[in-house]
């Protein structure tokens, strides 16, 4: 059960939480996912990473760049644009209202 | 294949990749293929890094390829309704501005017609739509039914059914009741007989169209004597088995009487302009 709460609240917030990890530093698609985890999201799949990159750099919000390697395969890099910069302000704007709400809501219903 | 292993290793992990990649879009294969393609073009890439980061094999570190196609369907299916949103909303927003348009010339044109506004003069005129609309799916089943009226451009103004004008009155008088009674009825219908009797009313106005053009086809035809596909003015002119022109000819029936050819009032003096020759079948040289 608990999974399943955590995975749809994800779903409501993976594109701000891609975004973020962005803002700090570009990142390429395994990058994001390592990071995200770190950050505590343990519960973030691959393919949602994957998906939502996607979707955020079809949606004009990221641009991207390959780094050739040596070693291993070539790492595409993703990284904010002005676009991706504005619509994180948006989300973080409109994830702060909704945090505040839901907090104040919690703080009324919590027992004393 | 070579000593140090290490080009079979990476042509493992990448057959690894390409199968993976394979059966995700296997799974996903009820998308539209340029969706799929876009979807899954950089897969190969992404699950390269992946597995330069995790020698573990791709399944057991991200679950079978249908597990991870749903997870992405999943993510996808959010931004899909997001995308839907979007154009719902800009569909919205445009027919919005329509509206808005549409209301300014609405009161616009109004006082031209000495109304505040057209659509009133337009709400006047609905029911005259009404018995417009019943005259013309009279006419068209007359049409449909009487072989002898087997196109548009020969129907006559009324609707005659076998010949007979009373059957068609009959039917006019019943298609006009029943199109009255249908738009009376028209905001309890449900939404798929209104759709229909709107397309019905969309034809017959296309079908009336049609047949008030061909109408004046035909009689402009009939005007301006244009036969078949002969042009301009026509000169019939009997001639004999030399072909010399036979001039003062009168042409009789099988009981001596004269045959009297061209429109009975050639001869009237407000018919012709001096000079001017009209030609035949609707007056031969000279008047009649």
């Amino acid at each position: 059960m608990y999974r399943v709460d955590v995975t749809q609240l994800l779903k409501g917030v993976l594109d701000l939480a891609v975004l973020a990890v962005l803002r700090d530093s570009d990142c390429y698609g395994y990058d994001v996912l390592r990071r995200l985890r770190a950050a505590g999201l343990d519960e973030v799949g691959d393919a949602s990473v994957y998906g939502t990159l996607r979707r955020l750099f079809q949606a004009g919000y990221l641009t991207t760049y390959v780094v050739p390697s040596d070693e291993g395969p070539h790492r595409k890099y993703y990284a904010l644009n002005a676009a991706g910069r504005e619509q994180l302000d948006r989300s973080v704007k409109t994830w702060r209202t909704f945090a505040t709400t839901m907090e104040h809501l919690i703080g009324q219903g919590a027992p004393a | 294949m070579t000593n140090d292993n290490g080009p079979t290793v990476i042509d493992s992990r990448a057959g690894e990749i390409a199968r993976y990649v394979e059966e995700v879009q296997e799974a996903l294969r009820d998308l539209p293929a340029e969706e799929r393609d876009e979807l899954l073009e950089d897969l190969p890439a992404h699950l390269s890094e992946v597995a330069d980061e995790d020698p573990t094999p791709l399944r057991d570190r991200l679950g079978e390829p249908a597990t991870y196609a749903a997870e992405l369907r999943a993510a996808l299916d959010l931004a899909a309704t997001s995308s839907r949103r979007r154009r719902t909303a800009r569909w919205s927003g445009w027919w919005k501005g329509l509206g808005q348009r549409l209301g300014r010339l609405d009161q616009r044109v109004g006082p031209i017609f000495g109304y505040q506004r057209i659509s009133e003069l337009g709400r006047l005129l609905v029911p005259a739509w009404w018995v417009l609309r019943g005259y013309l799916a009279a006419m068209l089943v007359v049409a449909i039914l009487d072989d002898r009226v087997p196109a548009a451009g020969e129907l006559g103004l009324l609707p005659r059914l076998g010949g007979s004008t009373l059957a068609g009155w009959v039917i006019l008088a019943g298609f006009g009741a029943g199109s009255v009674g249908l738009a009376r009825r028209g905001p309890r219908l449900s939404r798929w007989p209104r759709l229909a009797a709107l397309a019905v009313s969309v034809y017959l106005l296309f079908f009336g169209a049609m047949t008030l053009a061909d109408l004046d086809e035909h009689r402009w035809d009939a005007v301006t004597g244009d036969a078949g596909s002969r042009s301009g003015d026509l000169y019939d002119v009997p001639v004999d088995s030399d072909g010399r022109r036979l001039l003062d000819v009168t042409l009789i029936d099988q009981d001596d009487n004269p045959i009297d050819i061209g429109w009975d009032y050639c001869g009237a003096e407000f018919e012709r302009v001096p000079g001017e020759a009209v030609p035949y079948p609707r007056c031969p040289e000279g008047g009649r």
